[in-house]
């Protein structure tokens, strides 16, 4: 992955299938020859478009292209036909992503060491907060979207294809996301949060049909479950622990919060603790995450989706706003560290 | 009387000869020969074949016989039945398992995605030679059925580009055709192989109408085999089909389309769809065919035929899982002479939409949950 190329899809129009409401997961619909081709040849050519190998070299499971190919525009809108592109040529920006984030052209993918406002696709270096025994080996090509040195699919295979198989059309976890073979639990947004995203005054639907807003999972889930951020933590263990020890989690021997908490509850005589009706403002800057994602009745939970994003932001950190501004004692903000931490405003 | 014997032994000698003629699956042609054979292309000082003489004294060629304006599927000759595969009376509603060349002929629009492009039916196409395949030079069949080759004369140009040897006359009355080398039975459909392929052929059993009327119990049944290393870059050599992969269609195929086979990366990832491979009974493909899972069988469908591990009768279920499970193959999605679809395919594939719970066969047949979602 790295110094890949960046892949530039052609608009595929696919629309998708939502498999109802609650935590289903949405299956791919549309034409098959729009995403895969049987022989990688047609007229004497080969179908594939772009990517690092050579065109006449097929794909795994058959595919035009590879995750990034796919899921790049030469656009500048972040969902077209509810195809959900994470990378856009133009105007990708805090106000218009997805709520995973946007990636950056390939040409500005990031491969420093902590410098980046995005997961650099080929970025071989550790990944802040790597906990000894981690999965993540980054291998000779670095990160990659999915498989042993990514975040998507499996945690064994090295080819991104295998790695996700079955996650496009029979997904059994949220976004196609796994903790050793435990699937993340999640509710996904019917538009992955576009509107949300793009218009903050926008009414919150959580569930149904409508569903515009992600309904993360935290502290409890099922025996055979994940949450959000303990997929986080198999890259990032060390800042999601808490063993008690400063080298390798949250708290120290006393108890002390020494990182920020992640999977935790919010203090209830928070403003944003207990059980709290969010708005869009807060879901698109401040989303809590909640025991067995189940949203109504039960208490805010911070996860580390309440302050980055997965993919990329505009922001250092991925984080969803800029931390250097969050000025504590301003008594406006209610985004940001002083969404929470209203106390401090 | 001198002059009658000599006629006697000209006329026994050319209904010795092996004629360019398709005859019916399980009976050898029969009828008076002058029904197909002209000794000296002359009769009332006028020319019996068109462009002849013709080989084997015929009195007309591949094309000639087995093409129709009246029949898509079969025609009644003498006592013979003739297949028809390049119907001229408009585009065909019914035609027989091979398909039929309408659609790549001037009169189905001259389309070449849609047909195998064969001498005397339509032109050559844009492509140096077959699709995942190679050219041997000199106009050679491997390069285009569509032309006169110059290379290998003993083997015709067109149709005998596939049908190498026909084999009119030959003994096909077993229930199964092709299964040894150097067989004197013609062949499955007069399917064989030349060069590393010499001796070989294809083995089947031969629907005694073609399928022109085909249903679960009544169709052709194709051999396959599945053992072999799929992975690239095992078949480093496009000439190895026969002699790797037996007597099966698939091999046959792979003499022109060989690079196709090789359909897994080195981890074992499928690049290529599988051909040859058979059906297993886990996940979606469990419930291919209409079974109910768990290695239940599956009923046979016409539309998508499957590759048998090996070949005693017609069955009219599908065998999924197991020790011996039935297979995928080219000709399960593939038409070897023509369809109305592209790249000669059974169904339109930009109409299998994943998701739509609309189709049930094509790629649905064993793809299952990609259409249901269930």
């Amino acid at each position: 992955m790295k110094g890949k190329k960046l892949l530039w899809s052609l608009v595929i129009v696919i629309s998708l299938l939502l498999c109802g409401g609650g935590t289903g997961y949405a299956a791919v619909s549309g034409v098959c020859s729009n995403c895969h081709t049987m022989h990688n040849s047609q007229g004497g050519e080969p179908m594939r478009t772009d990517g690092p190998e050579p065109l006449t070299t097929p794909l795994s499971a058959l595919l035009l292209n590879d995750c990034l190919g796919c899921h790049t525009t030469t656009g500048g809108d972040p969902l077209v036909g509810g195809y959900p592109y994470v990378s856009l040529a133009t105007d990708a920006t805090d106000d218009n992503c997805l709520a995973g984030g946007f990636f950056p052209p390939m040409s500005e993918m990031g491969m420093g060491d902590n410098n980046d406002n995005h997961h650099g696709m080929g970025n071989i270096n550790d990944p802040a907060g790597k906990q000894t025994g981690s999965f993540y080996t980054q291998g000779a090509t670095g990160l990659s979207c999915a498989g042993i040195n990514g975040c998507h699919g499996n945690e064994t295979d090295t080819d991104d294809m295998a790695a996700i198989s079955g996650g496009h059309h029979n997904p059994s976890a949220y976004r196609i996301l796994y903790v050793d073979d435990d699937p993340v639990l999640g509710s996904g947004a019917k538009d992955y949060e576009e509107a949300i995203i793009d218009v903050p005054s926008t009414p919150v639907e959580t569930s149904g049909d409508t569903q515009n807003v992600n309904i993360y999972s935290a502290g409890t889930v099922g025996a055979s479950e994940a949450t959000i951020s303990e997929l986080c933590g198999k890259c990032h263990g060390v800042f999601h622990g808490a063993n008690g020890t400063p080298a390798n989690g949250t708290t120290n021997a006393a108890g002390e919060w020494i990182r920020h908490p992640s999977d935790e509850e919010l203090p209830t005589d928070w403003t944003m603790g207990g059980v709290y009706v969010f708005d869009g403002n807060d879901a698109k800057n401040n989303p809590f995450g909640y025991e067995n994602a189940t949203y109504t009745g039960s208490p805010t939970q911070v996860t580390c989706l309440s302050c980055h994003r997965a993919h990329g932001t505009d922001n250092a950190d991925l984080l969803r706003w800029v931390y250097t501004t969050q000025d504590a004692g301003t008594d406006t903000a209610d985004y940001g560290c002083l969404g929470c931490h209203n106390a401090q405003r | 009387m001198k002059k009658s014997l000599v006629t006697l032994a000209v006329l026994l000698t050319a209904a010795a000869l092996i004629a360019v003629f398709c005859g019916p699956a399980s009976a050898k042609v029969t009828g008076v020969c002058s029904g197909c054979h002209t000794m000296h292309n002359s009769q009332g000082g006028d020319l019996v074949a068109t462009g002849g003489p013709l080989a084997t004294l015929l009195t007309n060629d591949c094309v000639g016989c087995h093409s129709s304006s009246d029949s898509s599927t079969t025609y009644v000759l003498g006592t013979s039945t003739v297949p028809v595969v390049n119907f001229t009376g408009g585009e065909p509603t019914t035609h027989l398992a091979g398909g039929n060349f309408y659609w790549v002929a001037d009169a189905g629009g001259n389309r070449d995605a849609a047909g195998h492009n064969v001498l005397g039916i339509s032109g050559k196409d844009s492509l140096s030679f077959a699709p995942g395949g190679f050219s041997c030079g000199g106009n050679a069949c491997h390069d285009s059925l569509a032309i006169e080759h110059a290379t290998g004369l003993s083997f015709g140009s067109g149709c005998q580009g596939c049908h190498l040897r026909p084999a009119h006359h030959a003994d096909d009355s077993a229930t199964v055709i092709g299964a040894e080398e150097s067989s004197t039975d013609g062949y499955y459909r007069f399917l064989s192989g030349h060069f590393t392929g010499e001796g070989y052929g294809v083995c089947g059993i031969e629907d005694s109408d073609w399928q022109a009327d085909p249903s679960a119990g009544d169709h052709n049944e194709y051999l396959g085999s599945s053992g072999e290393d799929k992975q690239e870059p095992r078949l480093t050599s496009i000439y190895v089909a026969f002699r790797d992969l037996g007597h099966t269609m698939t091999a046959f195929c792979c003499g022109c389309h060989g690079k196709f086979h090789q359909e897994q990366n080195t981890s074992g990832e499928w690049i290529r769809h599988p051909s040859d491979a058979g059906i297993p009974a886990t996940g979606e493909y469990q419930y291919a065919f209409g079974s109910t899972g768990g290695g239940a069988s599956g009923t046979y469908d016409p539309l998508v035929p499957v590759a048998r591990a090996t070949l005693t009768s017609v069955t009219g279920t599908v065998t999924i899982g197991g020790a011996s499970p039935d297979m995928v193959m080219c000709l399960s999605c593939h038409r070897p002479h023509g369809s109305p679809y592209d790249d000669l395919l059974r169904w339109d594939y930009s109409d299998m939409l994943a998701g739509g719970d609309e189709n049930t066969t094509g790629c649905f047949a064993c793809h299952t949950k990609k259409d249901t979602g269930s």
